[in-house]
């Protein structure tokens, strides 16, 4: 059993309130509009999400540890997400199914998961394959133009990170995750973690030569929880079953019994595509080699599979590292540091987790935060 | 002259569709063999040379049967079916092949080669594409005064899709990594699924409505 | 040389944080613009070819649009071509046209469809061919992207697939 170091003291309140300060008063600008809204559900949820989000955030810097809260943030968002979307969509069209004058009117919402499937086909046509709008409408506010922008910024910002602060489909694993205690399945062949680079090479191939978003149509497990084409054939209904079949197994029970993110480690081409910006992206993890027990704590805590034994060894994390802090905090020797490139590993580990959580954390209060606050919104709503 | 021309244009004017279509079984395929120590184009040569194949081919039974064999959809469907099954099959083939990957050299990972008829025969099956592009090549073809006529035609507009395909050299050029090899073969076994799915569409359609 | 890169990198990852602060105000709507700037389209697929031709009617008009042809061999939408009925509310309740649609002054296929008077009912066409330019179609509704009857806003829009070949 490793020994393990004394961890750092907890930051002093007042110095955390003070690291604090910045993003409380991003907060209040984010939620500023709601609290000038007339309806009090909107100005109660957008307080209580305002609360929520900087109370975690004032956690990270009191505990100085980041993976434990930003969970708390990201478990909410995937399980509150579909409770707004969904209540969008049954106040609109009373059903889940996208009918196909919705795709013809060009009023299906673009979800980012079809950005790589989108590359071959626009770059030889110059046509979205996607049965959105290009710029928002009144019926269709999440145009292809808007949410390619948002990703163009999420990248920017986040990278691959945006695995771990934006994606809201990753919180619903993550929660199913956090349930249990231990796993119950430990041992997972290293080789899996290609799978995801492997469907992203078969989708945006047959994407290229089919001109479907082939994902969305065939395998993306989301649609359990968002919206899916109608079932009016046998095709649509087999495309119906995987899909049923694929949130089940890979988004509720494998992270249940492996406390893994399954999906996202195992299938989300989305996912590996964002990963090839890990190389360009100023934020990783490193390990101090000098420090490193190799006790194999940061490699079993990793929920992407983002660490091996080579890895380690050679002090740095996979491109599937979504920088969630997992490692870092699991660390008994805090080997494992936050770290800014082109600096020395271990220099200035805090002052690299801070600048990354400024960034990441401004994104996730302004995406996932408005998230959130539209979901608690409807359910306030409800309520009073 | 002016057919020559015609063909070899036509061909560079489809490249891009040609490859496009060909690139899901090709490329994961490619990957798998990336690793031998061949050359780049003694890897890609079989495949052209079964594509030439299937054109050449195709170019006489166009000629011969004056174009009914395209037009008819039940052929199609037929044709389609078969050539997508054999795809399947293929790169189910070349997914099981490719399990018993050499690791005497850490990170090493080169898979057995395959023989040359593996490459030769996917480039033949990919080749009958019946796509919009290879369909009007197929009806110029069969406008020729001659079998040879025809058969110079779809030649040349191999020569003109080919074109396209020849970057495809910069494979062996891709790091060799047992990371590799394996994303390749999970893809195979993706398409292997496609494949398999759009022949029992074809051909479980033409049973049902003739 | 290491004091430079660190200064740099601590540079960039202080831009991040920037980029962050700057994306709702600025980046997002910028990035938004650039994309739309690019000139891409929705796959006509789904939101249908560009207009062809228009014809008159009393009080309502037909647009024939530009037929939209399979583009790849993998590609598993069928060729058709567009009609679009607009204004909706204006049409009779049932419509009978036959349609030239490839400018030859000779008609290529008849069109027949009622509109009942529930709206949310579902629509209805058959599609005769004349020159055999198209596919006959009876009883089609909703089957698929390439034949299909749907009443978007005040628009009836019908496409018939194309005949092999076409």
């Amino acid at each position: 059993m490793a020994e393990k170091s004394l961890p750092a003291p907890p930051r002093s309140v007042g110095r955390s309130i003070l690291l604090t300060l910045p993003v409380l008063l991003w907060s209040l600008l984010m939620f500023s509009r709601a609290f000038q809204m007339p309806g009090r559900a909107q100005q109660l949820a957008a307080a209580v999400t305002l609360v929520f989000m900087v109370g975690l955030f004032f956690l990270m810097m009191r505990t100085r540890e980041t993976y434990r809260w930003r969970r708390w943030f990201f478990a909410s968002l995937g399980f509150l997400f579909p409770v707004g979307f969904l209540w969008q969509l049954y106040a609109l069209r009373g059903s889940m199914s996208i009918p196909i004058e919705k795709m013809l009117s060009g009023d299906t919402p673009f979800c980012f998961l079809a950005i790589p499937m989108m590359l071959i086909p626009a770059a030889l046509t110059r046509t979205v394959i996607f049965p959105g709008s290009i710029l928002p409408t009144a019926s269709n506010p999440h145009s292809i133009a808007v949410m390619v922008g948002l990703w163009f910024a999420a990248t920017l910002i986040l990278g691959k990170a945006w695995c771990a602060y934006g994606c809201f489909f990753g919180g619903i694993e993550e929660g199913f995750a956090a349930f249990p205690k231990k796993a119950r399945i430990k041992d997972i062949n290293p080789r899996w973690r290609w799978a995801p680079w492997a469907v992203l090479a078969a989708v945006v191939l047959l994407a290229g030569a089919t001109f479907e978003p082939v994902y969305c149509t065939w395998l993306c497990p989301f649609k359990t929880v968002t919206e899916y084409a109608e079932v009016r054939s046998i095709e649509s209904a087999i495309q119906a079953g995987i899909f049923l079949s694929l949130f089940f197994g890979l988004v509720v029970i494998l992270p249940f019994l492996t406390k893994k993110r399954t999906q996202c480690a195992f299938l989300c081409p989305f996912g590996a595509f964002q990963s090839l910006f890990s190389k360009i992206h100023i934020f990783d993890i490193r390990i101090q080699r000098d420090k490193c027990l190799d006790c194999v704590a940061c490699r079993r805590s990793c929920p992407t599979l983002a660490l091996t034994d080579e890895s380690v060894a050679q002090g740095k994390t996979l491109l599937e590292c979504m920088r969630c802090g997992a490692c870092v905090d699991a660390c008994p020797k805090q080997a494992a540091v936050w770290h800014i490139k082109g600096t020395e590993a271990g220099a200035h580990p805090e002052r690299a987790r801070l600048l990354f959580l400024y960034g990441a954390w401004a994104f996730a209060t302004m995406f996932g935060g408005s998230i959130l606050a539209n979901s608690l919104e409807r359910i306030v709503g409800l309520v009073m | 002259m002016a057919r020559v021309a015609e063909g070899l244009f036509l061909g560079i004017a489809s490249g891009p569709a040609c490859l496009a279509s060909c690139l899901p079984a090709v490329l994961p395929w490619l990957t798998t063999q990336q690793q031998r120590s061949e050359g780049p184009l003694r890897l890609l040569a079989p495949f052209l040379a079964g594509r030439l194949a299937g054109y050449l081919g195709f170019a006489a039974l166009a000629w011969s049967a004056g174009l009914l064999i395209p037009a008819q959809s039940g052929t199609r469907a037929l044709i389609y079916g078969l050539a997508h099954a054999a795809v399947a099959t293929l790169l189910i083939l070349e997914f099981r092949r490719s399990r018993h990957a050499c690791t005497a050299c850490p990170g090493c990972g080169a898979a057995p080669r395959s023989t040359r008829m593996t490459p030769a025969a996917l480039g033949l099956v990919t080749g009958l594409n019946l796509c919009p592009p290879f369909i009007a090549a197929a009806v110029r073809a069969a406008d020729a005064g001659s079998l040879a006529g025809s058969m110079l035609f779809f030649a040349l507009f191999f020569v003109g899709t080919t074109a396209w395909f020849l970057p495809l050299v910069g494979i062996k050029w891709l790091p060799h990594s047992l990371g590799l090899l394996t994303v390749a073969r999970f893809t195979l076994l993706l398409m292997a699924c496609y494949f398999s799915y759009l022949a029992l569409l074809a051909l479980g359609g033409l049973l049902l409505h003739g | 040389m290491n004091r430079l890169k660190s200064i740099l990198g601590q540079l960039a990852a202080a831009l991040t944080v920037l980029a962050a602060v700057l994306t709702p105000f600025l980046l997002m709507d910028r990035f938004a613009h650039g994309v739309a700037a690019t000139g891409v389209q929705v796959d006509p697929v789904y939101t249908g070819p560009p207009p062809r031709f228009t014809l008159d009617r009393p009080g309502y008009r037909i647009t024939v649009h530009e037929p939209l042809r399979k583009r790849w061999a993998l590609d598993r939408i069928s060729s058709y071509v567009q009609i679009t009925w607009a204004p909706a509310a204006a049409l009779p309740p049932e419509v009978s046209e036959s349609l030239d649609l490839n400018g030859d002054g000779a008609p290529d296929v008849a069109v027949h469809f009622a509109i009942p008077r529930d709206l949310t009912a579902a629509l209805r066409f058959d599609a005769q061919p004349l020159t055999g330019l198209t596919e006959p179609v009876r009883g089609a509704s909703r089957d698929n992207f390439s034949r299909i009857i749907a009443r978007l806003g005040d628009r009836i829009i019908v496409r018939i697939p194309l005949a092999s070949g076409h």
